[in-house]
């Protein structure tokens, strides 16, 4: 099971973090689901504990396998992830206006949750054998495309929000592996630029981009909610609940179950995607920037399981986690203050969603993995 | 890559997430601390809403605290919107079940108010106010198809004489749309919906009628189902009124007047409308007011059919079949005043000092001797000022009107009160008018102007296209000089008019004098003229209400009894032409019947009018409004009484019928509640009418 040389070398503060994280994450989700189904309140929190149960088993399976097999498989499994990734675009259910779901038994999975841990994995061992490669456009060509096959899988769902984590897993990890920065920052702001110079064309002239209307109104109202063409009935509902959530939620919140916000249903998807809006309601500033604070020792310390992990490859695998739970984190909270657009990103374990968790689950095995199989010293 | 490149990328990254994290809470801090009350603001709007809770109206009592206004409890149908589980079925079922009994109720219409209401869905749906016990058993019995659809018990308003004293009660009716809702006081609250009254004593006294609503703070959800109720603000009930009215005086003078316009539609079937007003004549309160054709308010608190539409709101010209029930005679219809004016006139030449009401007489041969010529309904003879007020003879007013002068009758009479509001407790009120030299060099002098223009506009038309159409210079100089001549011609004419039109003339006078010509007024400034004769030329405030009192029985306000004027007169004069109409009450006068029940020492004076009605389309020698005015007893007058019969040809055998009927019921003479029967009048009987 889990040796005792493993529980001595793991990073407690990591463990901790981890625990606290998950801990806030069901008591919020407790609060913020009970009004979900009425005649069940505690049905969202039952399978969410059932998928933490899962994925600690699976914690365990992949303490006990050595990922660095996912090295020596690595075609094989980019090859099966894109496979994935094509089959559920042909079978796979639609929900919540993504084709990205398979029903496996009366369970939902999200491919595209475990694809990005598979890519994760694949990705790192591309960019490790191009160590001191990546100077030039012409040299980070090859991870672009690499990359750039399950990201257009993922758009095809189509699910931007995801496709945008896979973006930031490969910006990250790339700079991590020695890609020139200066490119990459090119690419990001030029990126950045053409996105908006396409947005205002359309705007103005109504040139073709390849989304649906209520999906790009989706994406700019968070500039001004208000302006939706239904005077803040429309597109902007969600933005303008979420504000009046967090803002009515003042230093110290209205308590658990006393956010009108979420409890009356004025903030939709208040389990899901929108979670931290429920956590600025009815735990206040306090609650939020605790849950900030977390997030960031997490992270940081990720970090340092980075610097100290045994191989490249660990450290790249790594870097890869800490992108894609930094974008899932800044995105999320980013679109609930209206910072951001909403994409439908959710809050690691803190959100509604059996995939999800499985897939962070995942991800902290093999971090563990990387932790305990690290260069640190052991007594 | 060497330790170093990667501890100094891993720095960077340390950095990235240390930033992000940074903006994040700085943004997160600025919307929960700087942004937070505005958006606490936002949510309590968000989940709290304030249902209403209709607070029953303050009742109206007559003066011996008999009721004539109360609340009813009523069953509503309404549909609490979110209670519905199916709304197209329920909608479907209920019209299905009310409809045989009222019609407008469809699925439409039932969709129509919800869709009215679809920001206020936390508050029922009125669908249909006070339904009968049947539709009640009805849907009950169908409760269970009928999910959201309630049965609410509300006050309604209720008045339990139904049309008795109506136009002076008023009336209450929804506030239709935003911009009547303007009309009324910002401050309290008033609603689209809200039962407001709409004219009479309702209207005037809806402030404390009202009451003040109670309300349910209700926490909603976001989509508008109520959660759990906060705090219930019970409703508080308004003020009770209590009136100077006289309910039996009042239902005397409505059946009196039914049967009088009843009899008299058999010979003149324009005799439709009228107004009666009955004055206290010590205090100006009044006993009783009524106007025709009949006005019962609790037809206002329903949706009114077309039938009671045209009834009491008909659509174009005046018709005198159709009158229009709505209005209230007594103080929004002015009318020439005929020969009750004459007392007015009688005044003004006794105060110019050139007439001697016993030794001067005028000679009465059927016209007077000044152009006009304007006739006499009857040769009389030489008669004084008892003897011609007591036959009404033309002759001798024109004669007394000319020597008073037009200037002194209009002072005369505005002492009266006459051509100005009484500023009676009601709505609406017409000031009449006195006319006069200066509104007549006003009014004609607009008049004048404006057909003036028209006329050098048409001229300068014509004139312009022969001058373009004149093919020579010759025939063009003379197209502009025949247009200058035209012109001249015309602007001669035009002084010529205007001096005429704009100039008081002596038979201005003449018809001033005897109540014809431009005098107007209404029914209640007649009474208060008679009352102030009566009171010794001391003027009161007439008034309707007594005291307003709370539903806990105190005295909120007290209106006590008021003189506004004391006429500018010496009281031999009022003394002398109370005698004068003491004349025409006993036998020899023209309301001689009027008084022939009242025992002699009560008596009174009074008199009678026939005044051409001044309508267009009328017929000058058929079409008269009876005029009728009056005071009781002569020698200590209590009682003041005015009225009139639009088309009632006669004073004394319309409007005077009225006033017996009043009189006789006020001094016990004769209970017309006990014994109602159809008073028959024999015109024979009647004696001298005018």
């Amino acid at each position: 099971m889990i040796s005792r040389r493993t529980l001595k070398v793991i990073d407690k503060p990591f463990l901790l973090v981890l625990t606290a994280l998950i801990v806030f994450g069901l008591v919020v989700l407790t609060s913020a689901s009970s009004d979900v189904n009425p005649g069940a309140p505690y049905i969202f929190l039952q399978k969410q504990l059932l998928s933490l149960v899962l994925g600690l088993v699976l914690i365990i399976f992949i303490l006990n396998i050595d990922y660095t097999i996912a090295s020596r498989y690595n075609r094989l499994l980019y090859l099966g992830t894109n496979l994935l990734l094509i089959l559920v675009l042909v079978l796979g259910t639609e929900m919540r206006g993504s084709q990205g779901w398979i029903s496996i038994g009366g369970l939902n999975l999200q491919v595209a949750e475990f694809a990005k841990i598979l890519i994760i994995l694949c990705f790192a061992d591309f960019l490790s054998k191009r160590q001191g490669m990546l100077n030039t456009l012409r040299e980070m060509m090859p991870c672009f495309l690499y990359m750039g096959l399950p990201f257009l899988l993922i758009m095809l769902q189509p699910d931007l929000g995801t496709a945008l984590v896979f973006l930031a897993i490969t910006m990250g990890m790339m700079f991590v592996a020695g890609a020139n920065p200066k490119i990459l920052v090119g690419i990001i702001v030029g990126g950045l630029g053409v996105i908006i110079l396409a947005l205002f064309l359309h705007a103005k002239f109504g040139m073709w981009l390849p989304l649906e209307e209520y999906q790009l109104k989706r994406l700019t109202v968070f500039v001004d909610p208000y302006n939706d063409g239904k005077g803040g009935r429309g597109a902007g509902w969600n933005i303008i609940q979420s504000l009046v959530a967090i803002g009515s939620g003042g230093l110290f919140g209205k308590g658990m179950f006393q956010g009108t916000q979420a409890q009356l249903n004025f903030l939709p998807e208040h389990h899901t995607d929108f979670i931290f809006a429920v956590v600025g309601e009815e735990f206040g500033f306090v609650g939020a920037a605790l849950l900030l604070l977390l997030f960031a020792v997490l992270l940081l310390r990720c970090i340092y399981i980075a610097y100290n992990a045994k191989d490249f490859f660990s450290t790249l695998v790594v870097m890869g986690i800490i992108s894609m739970w930094l974008f899932h984190i800044c995105e999320n909270i980013g679109m609930s203050i209206g910072l951001l657009p909403v994409t439908g990103v959710p809050l690691p374990f803190i959100s509604y969603g059996a995939s999800f968790m499985l897939a962070n689950m995942i991800a902290i095995g093999i971090l563990i993995s990387i932790n305990v199989k690290g260069r640190k010293i052991v007594f | 890559m060497s330790p170093r490149e990667l501890q100094g990328k891993l720095r960077t990254c340390w950095y990235i997430i240390l930033g992000l994290m940074f903006v994040l809470i700085i943004k997160l801090a600025y919307v929960q601390f700087v942004q937070s009350d505005q958006y606490i603001t936002r949510a309590q709007k968000n989940s709290v809403r304030l249902v209403n809770i209709r607070a029953p109206r303050g009742e109206i009592y007559d003066r011996e605290g008999k009721i004539l206004v109360k609340n009813r409890q009523v069953y509503t149908v309404s549909l609490t919107y979110l209670k519905i589980t199916d709304r197209e079925k329920v909608t479907k079922h209920l019209a299905e079940l009310m409809n045989p009994v009222y019609p407008e109720i469809t699925p439409d219409y039932i969709n129509e108010l919800i869709e009215e209401q679809r920001y206020r869905l936390f508050e029922p749906i009125t669908v249909m106010r006070d339904v009968d016990w049947a539709m009640v058993v009805k849907l009950e019995e169908n409760r269970s198809e009928l999910p959201g659809v309630e049965i609410i018990v509300e006050p309604l308003r209720y008045y339990p004489e139904n049309s008795l004293a109506g136009h002076l009660l008023g009336y209450v009716h929804p506030i239709y749309d935003s911009k009547e809702l303007d009309q009324y006081d910002e401050s309290l609250n008033y609603r689209i919906g809200d039962l407001v009254g709409k004219d009479g004593l309702e209207r005037f006294y809806q402030d404390y009628l009202r009451g003040t609503d109670g309300a349910r703070r209700v926490e909603v959800d976001a989509r508008g189902r109520p959660i759990r109720e906060l705090v219930t603000q019970q409703p508080k009930t308004g003020d009770n009124l209590v009136l100077t009215l006289d309910r039996d005086l009042q239902r005397v003078m409505e059946i009196a007047a039914d049967e009088v316009f009843e009899q008299l539609q058999t010979k003149y079937p324009k005799a439709k409308a009228g107004s009666f007003v009955l004055l206290d004549v010590k205090t100006g309160g009044v006993l009783a007011l009524c106007s025709r054709p009949g006005l019962d308010p609790n037809v206002f608190t329903k949706n009114m059919g077309s039938e009671e539409m045209t009834y009491y709101f008909p659509q174009g010209n005046y018709d005198p079949l159709n009158p229009g029930a709505a209005s209230n005679r007594a103080i929004k219809s002015v009318y020439p005043p005929g020969s009750t004016f004459k007392p007015i006139t009688g005044m003004a030449a006794l105060a110019s000092g050139k007439l001697d009401p016993y030794e001067d007489y005028a000679n009465c041969k059927g016209a007077y001797w000044i152009a006009p010529y304007i006739g006499c309904w009857g040769v009389h003879g030489p008669v004084n000022y008892f003897s011609g007020l007591a036959v009404s003879c033309n002759v001798y007013f024109q004669e007394a009107g000319r020597r008073a002068g037009s200037d002194l009758i209009a002072k005369v009479a505005r002492e009266f009160g006459l051509g100005t509001k009484t500023s009676i407790d009601l709505p609406y009120e017409q000031s009449g008018l006195v006319p006069d030299a200066e509104w007549k060099k006003e009014i004609n002098g607009i008049l004048l102007d404006r057909r003036y223009d028209r006329l050098r506009k048409e001229l300068d038309d014509k004139h312009e296209a022969l001058i373009d159409a004149a093919e020579t210079s010759e025939a063009r100089q003379k197209a502009i000089a025949d247009k200058e001549k035209a012109s001249k011609a015309l602007e001669a004419q035009y002084k010529i008019d205007y001096k005429f039109g704009t100039t008081w003339h002596p038979y201005d006078t003449f018809n001033m004098s005897i109540g014809q010509g431009d005098n107007h007024y209404t029914v209640m400034q007649l009474a208060n003229f008679v009352a102030t004769i009566a009171n010794d030329g001391k003027r009161m405030q007439p008034y309707l209400v007594d005291k307003i009192v709370s539903p806990s029985g105190n005295v909120i306000k007290e209106f006590k009894p008021q003189v506004i004027h004391e006429v500018d007169l010496d009281p031999e004069i009022l003394e002398i032409t109370r005698e004068a109409m003491h004349s025409v009450a006993v036998p020899g006068g023209t309301a001689a019947y009027i008084f022939s029940k009242l025992p002699l020492e009560i008596s009174g004076g009074a008199k009678t009018g026939t005044a051409q009605t001044g309508r267009t389309g009328d017929n000058k020698n058929r079409d008269y409004h009876g005029v009728f005015i009056a005071y009781a007893p002569y020698d200590d007058p209590q009682i003041a009484f005015a009225g009139l019969v639009e088309y009632g040809y006669h004073g004394s055998t319309s409007a005077g019928l009225v006033a017996k009927a009043v009189f006789e019921h006020y001094f016990g003479v004769e209970d017309k509640l006990a014994n109602d029967l159809p008073a028959t009048v024999n015109e024979e009987e009647l004696g001298n009418i005018e």
